[in-house]
């Protein structure tokens, strides 16, 4: 059941309680519908994110940038990734396991591009664990990783 | 898909609680025949982001989201 609270105590949600709940109770069920109709996508998507991501510990930073967006190669020199490749060489080594955790879709809006989000958990040698965090933007009819975040990993 | 052939059905419910100081709305996302993968979709939407819902549900963004969770 997905729950919303509203804070009467807030004048502007007392004031805009009867729209804000005609608001959820039309786009929730529309966003389980697009969320499911993109099940598969998730599931091409998750696997190409894998191979990325075991590509930042195998392959040359360059190789990494090409197999990305455009967007990401623009704002990211060759230099940023090769250190940030370092780091993660050097925290935890190469994942042993790397599992989706759970996927959304955004539709494209006036500002943004539609984006697929996509949450890892990778599971290391050293007995870590860390989350993964890659988003997807179209390119052409491919879709390309435009973003990555990882988190310190915590032990299992 | 196991979702293929099955019809997306949601129900919907509105509840009010606690002593006029807050309300609380349930939807009932029903898709799945059993419980654990709906849970999991639930899980699922809650996660999209909180800037995204307001682009979609103007009122809000009218609020800026403040006193909704």
């Amino acid at each position: 059941m997905y729950k919303i609270e509203y804070d009467l105590t807030s004048p502007a949600v007392a004031n805009n309680l009867e729209s804000l709940t005609a608001g959820f109770r039309r786009f929730i069920p529309q966003l389980a519908k697009d969320h499911l109709e993109k099940d598969a996508l998730f599931s091409e998507l998750a696997a190409e994110g894998r191979v990325w991501l075991q590509s930042l510990y195998t392959a040359p930073a360059d190789a990494v940038l090409s197999s990305s967006a455009i967007d990401l190669r623009e704002v990211t020199a060759p230099e940023k990734m090769a250190d940030y490749q370092k780091q993660l060489a050097a925290e935890s080594g190469a994942p042993t396991v790397i599992n989706l955790v759970r996927a959304q879709y955004y539709k494209k809006t006036a500002d943004t591009p539609a984006l697929v989000a996509l949450q890892f958990l990778q599971a290391f040698n050293n007995n870590k664990n860390g989350f993964a965090w890659l988003t997807f933007t179209k390119q052409g009819k491919q879709w390309k990783i435009v973003g990555v975040r990882t988190e310190a990993e915590h032990t299992r | 898909m196991l979702y293929r052939g099955i019809t997306l059905a949601v129900i919907l419910m509105l509840t009010a609680c606690g002593v006029g100081r807050s309300h609380v709305q349930f939807i009932v996302v029903d898709v799945y025949p059993d419980q654990d993968s709906n849970k999991q979709l639930v899980m699922d939407l809650l996660y999209y982001d909180r800037g995204y819902l307001a682009n979609n549900i103007p009122a809000l963004k009218r609020v800026a989201g403040n006193g909704v969770s």
